[in-house]
């Protein structure tokens, strides 16, 4: 490649900012509902649950249940859409990367920040809509919340590098992944919180890291409750050697992108 | 000022097919300077568009390496970087931020060379892939490279706009490198000055006489017969 290291970064910043809103206008140029139905998607699953759980559930929290509802799911839904968003980034974006400024990093952080925006305003708006109809309070520590909500998307994005990495030479591993995801939507706590497991089971459920980082989202948001297997550092821990293994395989697997 | 070059040294790329290992380009060596224009011949398959990505720096060579300090531009021709969702504007505006061209200008430089009109509003899956190919190789020619790559842009479109395009090639060549691949034969004897053939000899040959190369590689295809031109 050309030029030096600093030139290099600048040339990447500029394509990273050509890439968002290339990404932007191509997912939502159908259509300018596009956005409006982006945010209402989720919001509509959410607003199900809430009945549902409101006619069936015994209430044995004092966490109000739109927001519980709330943290759950975007964090779930930040991890998840992180994957297969930054998997999915060589296959989509393919053709770009016969400009010669464009690497497949390139592509990847800029799905990945916008994942990140995307996400944390669409948090946003859950949050607001759970304050307005039960009266919800903003988040008691938000820096816990900040850092438990960017703890799945690190997950995420981790393991979204390693998966894309390896479908550069084999294309089904998105297929063992999405079950996975599947699973883990049920384990991971979105529809509970463990305090209300039995105890035992603590020992098992805490080996998931996304469980930790929703533990961490509604510890951090409700003043009453205190998580029994909390720890924060823990996602990120995992996450992190993923990354490294994943960005390692990035580097070793560029030759076999195949563009033509 | 900087010397500008392409340094391609002992290339070589193998493709994994369904019966194996395929080696598609070996132990290619060459070197492109401002005042180079390459032509690329070769039959399907011989790995003319794969040397052309290598060139490129959108493909990475099994073993050997490919030094650049020239800008260089996506294989003119292929359209497939164009997004379908998006307008012709919209995707001429994505380019030129890619490559830090000035927005307004590239904008205005497509309209005018493209010929595409109000077309250049709607978007790029309505297009024929003779508008494609109008609006890809205008792209190409506003913003400025040291090296253009050009995959078969004149087989597409109609008569005129092909006229257009080596007009422009034959401007360009005042000044600025580029290598044809499947261009019609007659051009490259015309535009290029430096020919590489592939898959006649066990490596590929390259030559300034590239008006014998031509024929003998014309030779090659209906005889079966190669002479190196002497």
């Amino acid at each position: 490649m050309t030029g030096s290291f600093s030139s290099r970064c600048a040339t990447s910043l500029r394509v990273i900012h050509a890439l968002i809103l290339r990404e932007i206008s191509a997912r939502y140029a159908e259509s300018r509902a596009g956005y409006l139905w982006a945010i209402l998607t989720p919001i509509i699953s959410i607003l199900t649950l809430y009945f549902v759980f409101a006619l069936i559930r015994q209430r044995e929290t004092e966490i109000p249940l739109l927001a519980f509802l709330v943290t759950g799911w975007f964090t779930f839904g930040f991890y998840q859409s992180m994957v297969s968003m930054i998997a999915n980034s060589e296959a989509a974006n393919k053709a770009l990367l016969m400009h010669q400024n464009v690497t497949r990093l390139d592509v990847i952080a800029s799905r990945g920040l916008l994942e990140v925006l995307t996400t944390a305003l669409f948090l946003c708006v859950g949050g607001v809509l759970a304050m307005m109809v039960e009266e919800a309070s903003l988040p008691d520590d938000p820096l816990l919340t900040a850092l438990s909500f960017f703890s799945a998307g690190f997950v995420g994005l981790s393991v979204g590098v390693l998966v894309c990495a390896i479908m550069t030479y084999f294309p089904v591993a998105m297929n063992f992944i999405n079950p996975i995801n599947r699973l883990g939507f049920f384990i991971s706590g979105v529809l509970f919180t463990t305090s209300a497991l039995p105890s035992w089971t603590y020992d098992y459920v805490k080996w998931n890291p996304i469980l930790h980082s929703i533990e961490g989202m509604r510890q951090g948001w409700f003043e009453t409750y205190q998580s029994p297997v909390l720890d924060i550092a823990y996602p990120y821990t995992v996450g992190l050697p993923i990354l490294m293994i994943g960005l390692f395989l990035e580097r070793r697997t560029r030759r076999g992108i195949r563009i033509g | 000022m900087d010397k500008k070059y392409i340094r391609v040294q002992n290339v070589s790329k193998t493709y994994k097919t369904k019966a194996g290992w395929n080696p598609v380009l070996k132990e290619v060596s060459l070197e492109i300077t401002p005042d180079d224009r390459l032509g690329i011949l070769g039959r399907n398959g011989a790995g003319k568009s794969t040397l052309l990505r290598m060139i490129g720096g959108s493909e990475t060579p099994d073993s050997g390496t490919v030094e650049r300090s020239m800008t260089v531009s996506w294989p003119v021709g292929f359209n497939g970087h164009l997004q379908p969702g998006m307008s012709g504007r919209a995707n001429t505006k994505f380019c030129a931020r890619v490559y830090g061209a000035d927005v307004d200008g590239v904008v205005d430089f497509v309209r005018e060379f493209s010929e595409l009109g109000t077309y250049l509003e709607e978007p790029v899956k309505s297009y024929s892939s003779g508008m494609k190919a109008r609006l890809g190789f205008a792209l190409s020619m506003a913003i400025e490279f040291d090296c253009l790559l050009i995959d078969e842009v004149t087989a597409v479109g109609d008569a005129a706009f092909r006229k257009k395009c080596n007009d422009a090639l034959e401007t360009l060549s005042e000044n600025r490198a580029f290598v044809l691949v499947n261009h019609g034969l007659h051009e490259i004897d015309r535009l290029c000055n430096k020919v590489i053939v592939l898959g006649v000899e066990d490596r590929p040959v390259i030559s300034t006489k590239v008006h014998k190369s031509i024929k003998a590689y014309q030779r090659a295809l209906t005889e079966g017969v190669w002479e190196r031109p002497q």
